[in-house]
């Protein structure tokens, strides 16, 4: 059977097991279907909420310039722009990055956004009517639009990202941090730190965080294809700090199994961007190790949640799963 | 807690398996236990035609048995090679005809068996007395044929020479029966229509009947020819031609041939209404050449279980009519098409654009001709897309703009319609089973992903959703399977079984095989 598998170029599913790999549906059936009740979706699935929250428990995100509801309000466009150089517009219950336009300079009617192209304000109004009419909504209902705060990325990721601000993925399960790594923006992903977009993932040693290998596209790759910095070797600013805060909102959202983004700020330092209720499972192969012996782990330390030094212990028994 | 999941699960799961064993072998048995009630007979009247063409699109005309007081068709089967057959509803029939299409020039056969089930006293549950015909039906039954000259000057004077004084309708048709009986002589050679048979004073059985016809549309009474079978074994199985006239709430039948006045026995079953046959060349039709054979056959061969109605018959899809059982056989795929989708999603894991997307579209090609289809469907979809990029530079909110490209889609649909038409194509009745909304919506997500993603990734998905789709489409395709489960409607509870086992299924999707292929390659991938 084995090598039927090798010759299409696929895992045997036995390998996979060996590895500890998490699937698609055993994410779905055993850990988010079970741990993350759907009332508390909303929490993380509208952007809003998810800041509101995190400004009720002081865990620091991005400031937030102005909320658009109805389309008569998409006239505030030109005021944020008169007030503020550089900002992000995003939907409030957007999925996966899209609808995201980051604008990283404007001269007079003309935006340049850090995908290096360039918006007129009839565009940025027409894409923000866009978000409000729902087409980036997760569920295709009516949404909102905000415009937040560009976070200006930490001058540490400058060899290793390019037009964008690089992120970080942490995965908590009964909120322990049990795998994390960074995404960083290509010229492919066009400043977006999306994987399935061309993005290159790094996965990070939880007890040091250093990046340990990328991945592009699903492949391995050591050295990023835009810098040609070694991808490998680099350590997160303010690791421990980012650790601290995804567990602090893991807390608060009461989700079994979530993923966190956050970005390092040059000025703020870490800043929650958003939550996730089903993070992906890129972050497997950008680690290189799977998932399921870590979830294991935590699963065998009872059915209470962990204190915060049992969850800082862990990290240390991670490194050899 | 999995624990507790997994119990319920599998008690669901064998709960539907068992459930659904038992029902289908119990409605199995019973199909073959139970006996014929006594006097009640099953027969099967066979259509073999055989006709030439030197066009593309000849047609020809079927007319079909419905059911009577007396007898109910409870099964069809057609054999038609190379042929498209369409169901049609002929003007102010309530009789269902079929319409066989040959595609392109040359010689072809098909073979329609309609199996009949006749109870000799009278099939419960059979049409109630019929209301007072609306004045647009009575216009249409006293209308003027070519064939059937009601309004000639020749056939009033004829009229007018039966009755010279104001009768009551009854007396009317009596007289004008008994006229066409002593007067109008059986002539094999004779003419066909109605003014010739009543010139000559002799005509064909089709010619006398059609004199009968004129004469009393002539008196204003509404008449129509029917053409229809005896269910009576014999070797020679011509169709039979009688005539019948509306009286009051219901039409009586008349018998020239045979002689029957006011009744025909219960055993004649009409097949079409205004035909002189129950095969008819439409156009484009050489040598056309119909055999017709009526057989009883033994109860044994297949049991009709709609034979008395009880409210247990609410179960039985087999006692429909044939039209709705056609769409009901459709329908009961569905479920499979649903079923494709889940397992193609979680056990394959391939996404598509929108999760029943593939088998909407795979249904609004069944009725249809699969290559025009998919011509139309490209189409549609490229001039829509066209369409939704020009509408991008104009900035319109959301629902106007989905709303622009969902009338750019009617309108490209419609005129791809009409130019088929003009090309002599046909895309089939069920052509418009096309969803336009879904379409729209697929135009719209295939730009949108596009825009975000990237023209690779979106190829690749709308690869995926016509590959799914194609799929679906084989399986909604599968007649046998359709009737299966009209016959086995239980057969769904296996269905849900499955669809349940494929929503516990918390294994690896095969393209995670491929996804998370360098954990099992030592080198560990192209490193870069």
């Amino acid at each position: 059977m084995k090598p039927l598998f090798s010759l299409f170029h696929m895992a045997s599913p036995a390998t996979l097991r060996r590895n500890g790999v998490l699937g698609m549906n055993r994410r779905n059936a055993h850990y988010v279907l079970p741990g993350n009740h759907r009332s508390l979706y909303p929490n993380v699935d509208n952007k809003l909420i998810t800041k509101q929250i995190c400004a009720e428990h002081e865990i620091p995100t991005p400031a937030t310039f102005h909320i658009m509801e109805r389309h008569g309000d998409l006239d505030w466009l030109t005021k944020i722009a008169d007030l503020h150089q550089e900002f992000v517009l995003k939907p409030a219950c957007g999925a996966g990055g899209r609808g995201v336009v980051v604008v990283e300079s404007h001269e007079a009617d003309c935006f340049q956004t850090a995908g290096r192209e360039t918006m007129s304000l009839t565009d940025l109004q027409h894409h923000a009517s866009t978000i409000l009419s729902g087409l980036f909504s997760l569920g295709g209902q009516v949404d909102r639009a905000f415009v937040e705060q560009r976070i200006v990325r930490h001058a540490a990721f400058d060899p290793v990202a390019v037009c964008g601000t690089p992120d970080i993925r942490i995965v908590l399960y009964r909120c322990v941090p049990v795998m994390a790594m960074v995404r960083l923006p290509t010229n492919a992903s066009r400043g977006r730190a999306n994987l399935h977009q061309g993005a290159v993932g790094a996965g990070i040693d939880m007890r040091t965080g250093r990046t340990t290998g990328g991945v592009c596209r699903n492949r391995v790759v050591m050295r990023h294809p835009d810098t040609g910095s070694a991808i490998a070797g680099f350590s997160i600013p303010h690791w421990p700090a980012l650790l601290g805060v995804s567990m602090e909102l893991a807390d608060v959202l009461e989700l079994g199994y979530v993923g966190v983004d956050l970005v390092v700020d040059h000025a703020a330092g870490p800043v929650v961007l958003e939550a996730n209720a089903r993070p992906g499972l890129a972050i497997q192969l950008a680690n290189h190790r799977g998932l399921l012996p870590r979830l294991e782990y935590v699963d065998n330390k009872g059915l209470g949640r962990m204190t915060v030094s049992q969850r800082w212990a862990a990290l240390h028994s991670f490194a050899a799963l | 807690m999995q624990t507790k999941e997994h119990s319920i699960t599998r008690l669901v799961v064998v709960v539907l398996v068992v459930s659904g064993t038992a029902a289908a072998l119990a409605r199995y048995s019973l199909r073959h236990m139970r006996s014929l009630p006594t006097g009640d007979t099953l027969w099967r009247i066979r259509y073999v035609v055989t006709f030439d063409t030197d066009q593309d699109g000849a047609r020809v005309s079927i007319f079909v048995p419905g059911n009577t007081s007396h007898s109910r068709v409870f099964r069809q089967r057609l054999s038609h090679p190379g042929m498209r057959m369409e169901v049609s509803r002929p003007a102010a029939s309530a009789i269902n005809s079929l319409v066989a299409t040959a595609p392109q020039p040359g010689s072809y056969r098909f073979v329609i068996d309609q199996d009949i089930h006749f109870a000799s006293t009278g099939m419960a549950g059979s049409p109630k007395p019929g209301k007072a015909i609306t004045t647009k039906q009575k216009e249409y039954y006293l209308r003027d044929e070519p064939r059937v000259q009601a309004s000639n000057l020749v056939v009033r004077k004829q009229l007018a020479e039966l009755i010279a004084a104001r009768l009551p309708k009854a007396r009317t048709v009596e007289r004008i029966y008994t006229h066409c009986i002593d007067s109008i002589a059986m002539d094999a050679a004779g003419p066909n229509d109605a003014l010739g048979t009543i010139q000559e004073g002799a005509g064909t059985t089709v010619g006398r009947a059609r004199a009968m016809v004129a004469l009393c549309r002539a008196a204003k009474i509404p008449a129509r020819l029917v053409c229809g079978f005896e269910l009576r074994q014999g070797e020679v199985n011509r169709p039979l031609i009688w005539v019948e006239t509306r009286q009051g709430y219901g039409w009586v039948p008349f018998d020239l041939t045979n002689e029957f006045k006011g009744s025909v026995p219960k055993s004649f079953v009409p097949v079409g209404y205004d035909t002189p046959a129950p095969v008819t060349a439409r156009n484009g039709i050489a040598g056309l050449h119909a055999e017709y054979s009526v057989q009883r056959f033994a109860a044994s061969e297949i049991f009709p279980t709609s034979l008395r109605r009880g409210i247990a018959s609410i179960l039985d899809l087999t006692h429909l009519p044939l039209q709705t059982r056609r769409t009901l056989a459709l329908v009961l795929l569905l479920p499979l098409g649903a079923l494709i989708t889940a397992l193609f999603r979680n056990v394959v894991g391939i996404p598509t654009f929108g999760t029943f997307t593939p088998s909407l579209i795979a249904m609004s090609f069944v009725y249809a001709d699969a290559r025009i289809a998919c011509i139309l469907f490209a189409l549609v979809v490229t001039m829509g897309l066209c369409g939704r990029f020009m509408v991008e530079q104009m900035k319109l909110l959301m629902v106007p703009r989905l709303s622009v490209v969902l009338t750019l889609v009617v309108l490209v649909l419609v005129f791809c319609l009409s130019a088929l038409d003009y090309l002599g194509l046909s895309l089939g009745s069920g052509s418009m089973l096309m969803p336009l909304v879904i379409l729209t919506m697929l135009i719209e997500r295939i730009h949108i992903t596009e825009a975000e993603d990237g023209f690779a990734y979106t190829l690749k998905l709308l690869v995926q959703t016509l590959a799914v789709a194609a799929l679906c489409y084989g399986l909604l395709r599968w007649r046998t399977m359709g009737y299966l489960l009209i016959r086995y409607p239980e057969l769904h509870l296996f269905t849900l079984a499955v669809l349940i086992c494929a929503g516990r299924y918390s294994g690896y999707r095969l393209t995670e095989l491929w996804r998370f292929r360098d954990f099992g390659d030592s080198s560990k991938g192209s490193q870069t």
